[in-house]
């Protein structure tokens, strides 16, 4: 299977940090941002396939995370995985161009498809 | 509603929409670290003391993590409830939110509390409403009912459309004490004349249902003029 460049983006240090070594355990080796400046950067740097972005954050949240990669880095594929349940922010994290809205707590094997998924729709755009 | 109840009930919501966002992640994290100890498990080759028990338990805290999030998920959408006040609703959805989330309620009398699910060929009952009014008024009429309910009873929610105004009839089903009046009851009921007053905002009306027998809510599937404007 092709390495998937995986970046995790949560201000929750337990929640993000567990959920990547999880995925280590899976064969994925996901890189963690523990805000959205450091996601930013770490993206400037090297742009993931995909990443698992939280959008309850101090500092640039993640819908302004989300606004500025696709923006920049269009091919970065994007889930939202957040607690926040109001469906006005689904409907605006999908007309930026969120590839998957999913919600805390998620399924590790249910989140891994996903991930997968998103690094097959990558590809099949052109990567 | 005057502006300034609004604005309480506005306040109510956006707490309780942080405090449910944050149990959220209190769920992701006991999810993720009871779900990395199974992984674990899983991985060993050995065979340590206590693994049957461990795996059990692990299994009970993964159901009460589901358990928990049902509850948040549906709890945080109740808290959104307030973020648009007039708004198109599928009754069958909304009046699931408001059952579920009053299960405890019914438990509590030995009650069973459903929204029968309409016939498939059937379209979405919809009706543009207050939606909190909605919520407020429906939770009362279940007050009403389990104010009155025997053990064992069934309220049951039918909805349906009619030409220009929707139903919700709250049916109790199963047998009442002998000599009861479920009828006189329900009129006699401590929250019938809330009731009655939070029906009216809606532009609608309540009337009992003798043969069921059952509360009906009649409801207009466009708000009453004086209702406020969306937003």
């Amino acid at each position: 299977m092709t390495k998937i460049h995986i970046l995790l983006v949560d201000d929750e240090a337990d929640f993000i940090t567990t959920l990547a070594e999880r995925m280590q355990l899976r064969g994925l080796t996901p890189q963690v941002a523990l805000n959205g400046d450091e996601a930013l950067q770490m993206v400037a740097k090297l742009p993931p396939d995909v990443m698992i972005l939280d959008l309850k954050m101090p500092g640039i949240d993640g819908m302004e995370v989300l606004r500025r990669v696709k923006n920049k880095n269009p091919r970065v594929e994007i889930i939202i995985l957040t607690g926040h349940g109001a469906e006005k922010d689904e409907d605006e994290a999908r007309r930026l161009g969120a590839f998957e809205y999913l919600k805390k707590p998620v399924d590790i094997d249910e989140l891994t498809q996903h991930i997968k998924n998103a690094h097959q729709h990558k590809i099949s755009m052109g990567d | 509603m005057t502006p300034s109840r609004q604005t309480e009930i506005a306040f109510f919501g956006r707490i309780t929409a942080g405090a449910t966002h944050e149990l959220k992640n209190v769920l992701a994290i006991i999810n993720e670290s009871s779900g990395l100890m199974q992984d674990l498990m899983a991985l060993s080759k050995e065979s340590p003391a206590y693994h049957d028990r461990f795996t059990k338990a692990l299994k009970s805290i993964k159901g009460q993590v589901q358990r928990g999030q049902s509850l948040i998920a549906r709890l945080n959408q109740f808290a959104h409830t307030p973020d648009i006040a007039v708004r198109s609703l599928d009754l069958f959805e909304t009046a699931g939110l408001v059952v579920a989330l009053s299960q405890r309620f019914a438990a509590l009398k030995n009650v069973t509390l459903k929204v029968v699910s309409p016939p498939p060929t059937e379209p979405p009952v919809r009706a543009t409403l207050n939606l909190v009014q909605f919520q407020m008024a429906l939770f009362t009429a279940i007050e009403c009912w389990l104010s009155l309910a025997a053990p064992g009873n069934e309220i049951n929610i039918y909805l349906s459309r009619k030409e220009d105004s929707c139903e919700i009839l709250l049916a109790c089903e199963g047998d009442f004490p002998s000599g009861s009046d479920p009828d006189g009851g329900l009129i006699a009921a401590e929250k019938w004349p809330l009731l009655q007053s939070m029906v009216t905002p809606l532009g609608g009306s309540v009337e009992i249902d003798a043969h069921k027998p059952g509360i009906r809510l009649i409801l207009p599937l466009a708000p009453p003029l004086s209702a406020p404007a969306e937003g």
